[in-house]
């Protein structure tokens, strides 16, 4: 037995574990070296501490150590595992793992309680740094709007980080992880896309990135960005698959926002450079027959015929000039008359009123105005200026009339999602656009020799169409008609 | 060596044609001048009248007519025999100050030179002393 008892005690002083006894009164009985190098208290010491009434428990920790002790000493419960903070003797806070067991006697009296007791500071401090670091990224990614996910290629499971499920609006416990999984979300516009992606990315076994849309569970449209990168082992064979899922679709918005505003400004300045030259050269050309006309009027012997014919040239082009700047002040006019009230208003009244005020011509001239509005007849804008267009692309094709054929025009209105179109279209002599497409809407731009009009017309719809948020196409061949496409936002 | 008696104005400007006519007689005296407000008025002139008929000719010609652009005019006449295009020197007279324009006319071998309008006695004068024949 005592053999048996040496043994023991050899192992008790050799185990990290501390081995502490206590008596039935929570005094101290015995207490190993090991016990000893944890706390710093000789066994004399812990008896001092015990009577100055120092208690080595953390006082937060205090209250519940207390109540399971007592649950030791009552013979409540026989053995128990603490997790709690101590003091050393030089005053630091550690952890410490208690395993404790009660040795009661035959009548089941509790005689003495044994402690086991490890200094787990070192393990908590990982685990606390670990738990932390786990919550910082969890909310750097919910920040960042990044899931990462893992495919572990050797057992072929595959992991998602929480942020992964918010991204696509789903419920952790409601799916398995799985590349078909992600595909599924995808938008079906660059479905084929992914799926052609992320099976190149398994065959070549390269790294690499894709921008996608994609359909939240709650049915909303989102942007994506994936990126990923595979891991090998030392023969080359692919262990692991790591990557990241963005939702981007702010920073997408803001990008397509500022592209579709840069690529309007360009067309904008493109229509002012364009602007400012026709008017330089049309305020120009008059200018330069004064100048021409004044110079002869100098030279003397000019005959009575002569004197007249330039007195002629010279009211001409002052009248011109006139009307150049006239012109000017109205476009400019228009531009800026933007704040006249918006009224709701009625595409087939509007037409009607305009088959009455050309009611002379299209009558002798056995012109068909046909309209069908039947799927939008209104529109919220400025009349005048809805006038102005309908009246000019009408006028335009009464104007551009083939000869010798029954001429029809046509307006019909399509409503879509949140664009309304307006289509006009004629059997007219048409532009040939391959040649002059750019020059369609330009200012003083005219296709036809011998006709009235100045080359205002369309220039004045493509303005008013755009100064009321408007878009204008057209389409034409050489006597195959012109049809000019309006679009606005509703 | 004789300055060019002939003359043509292609410009849809009809004032314009009127007082460079009469500036052309009045520095060089009786010249034959041919106007055109139509420029292919004045190219199916030249196609008719110069294959009977080759005369030495200076043409002043505008950029900017609503049917058909000086430089289209160009595009057609480039297309003409040889011995028309021999005998026809093109200027452009336009209002136009744009120097894409000056560069445009610079860089087509059958423009002989820019004129910017109004077209005056001394610019009729330098361009008939380098035209001479």
């Amino acid at each position: 037995l005592q053999a048996e008892h040496k043994r023991l005690a050899f192992h008790i002083e050799n185990t990290p574990l501390g081995f502490i006894e206590w008596d039935n009164q929570l005094h101290i009985k015995s207490l190993s070296k090991q016990a000893e190098e944890i706390f710093g208290w000789s066994i004399e010491e812990f008896s001092e501490n015990e009577k100055t009434g120092y208690n080595q428990v953390y006082e937060e920790d205090q209250p519940w150590v207390f109540k399971i002790s007592e649950q030791l000493l009552s013979g409540e419960v026989e053995r128990n595992k603490v997790l709690n903070r101590n003091y050393t003797k030089d005053g630091r806070v550690i952890w410490c793992e208690w395993f404790n067991s009660v040795l009661k006697d035959k009548d089941g009296k509790v005689i003495t309680i044994m402690s086991l007791v490890q200094d787990v500071t070192e393990r908590k401090t990982i685990e606390e740094r670990l738990a932390y670091n786990e919550t910082s990224l969890k909310e750097a990614q919910a920040i960042a709007r990044v899931g990462n996910w893992e495919i572990n290629m050797v057992r072929n499971s595959q992991v998602w980080s929480d942020e992964m499920y918010n991204i696509f609006g789903i419920d952790k416990a409601e799916v398995t992880p799985s590349p078909e999984l992600f595909l599924s979300f995808i938008h079906p516009g660059d479905s084929a896309y992914a799926i052609e992606k992320v099976g190149e990315a398994f065959k070549t076994l390269q790294n690499s990135s894709f921008d996608f849309r994609f359909i939240r569970k709650d049915g909303v449209i989102r942007h994506g960005y994936s990126e990923w990168s595979f891991e090998f082992d030392k023969n080359r064979n692919p262990v692991r698959l790591f990557g990241i899922v963005q939702d981007i679709t702010e920073r997408k918005l803001a990008e397509m926002e500022r592209t579709k505003m840069v690529n309007e400004l360009m067309l904008r300045n493109k229509d002012l450079e364009q602007f400012a030259y026709i008017i330089s050269h049309n305020l120009r050309a008059p200018v330069a027959n004064i100048l021409g006309a004044a110079n002869e009027l100098k030279v003397p012997g000019l005959s009575a015929e002569e004197k007249d014919l330039l007195g002629q040239g010279l009211n001409e082009s002052v009248s011109r000039l006139d009307n150049v700047v006239k012109d000017l002040n109205y476009i400019l006019q228009v531009k800026h008359n933007i704040n006249e009230p918006k009224e709701k208003v009625c595409f087939s009244e509007l037409v009607d009123e305009i088959k009455i005020s050309v009611k002379n011509l299209i009558d002798k001239e056995h012109i068909e105005i046909k309209y069908d509005f039947s799927e939008i007849d209104e529109l919220l804008t400025i009349k005048s200026y809805l006038y102005s267009i309908f009246y000019n692309l009408i006028s335009n094709s009464i104007k551009y009339r083939q000869q010798q054929v029954p001429n029809v025009i046509e307006i019909k209105s399509h409503s879509e999602k949140n664009k309304l179109q307006l289509v006009f279209s004629d059997n007219g002599t048409g532009i040939d656009l391959e040649k002059r497409g750019d020059q369609v809407f330009g200012l003083y731009k005219q296709f036809h020799a011998n006709t009235e009009g100045k080359g205002m017309g369309l220039f004045m719809v493509k303005t008013q169409v755009e100064t009321l948020g408007g878009k204008i196409s057209v389409k034409s061949g050489i006597n195959k008609g012109t049809e000019f496409k309006i679009e606005f936002e509703k | 060596m004789n300055y060019v008696r002939k003359y043509i104005i292609v410009d849809d400007d009809s004032i314009n044609n009127i007082i460079c006519s009469m500036t052309i007689k009045r520095t060089l005296g009786e010249v034959n001048t041919k106007t055109f407000s139509v420029p292919e008025e004045g190219l199916a002139f030249i196609q008719n009248e110069y294959i009977k008929n080759l005369q030495p000719t200076i043409l002043f010609l505008d950029i900017n007519m609503p049917t058909l652009t000086g430089w289209e005019f160009m595009e057609q006449f480039e297309k003409f025999s040889a011995e028309i295009k021999n005998q026809i020197t093109i200027y452009i007279l336009s209002s136009s100050v744009d120097q894409r324009d000056k560069d445009k006319a610079n860089a087509n071998t059958y423009i002989k030179g820019f004129i910017s309008k109004p077209l005056t006695r001394e610019m009729i004068l330098s361009v008939a002393e380098a035209e001479k024949v």
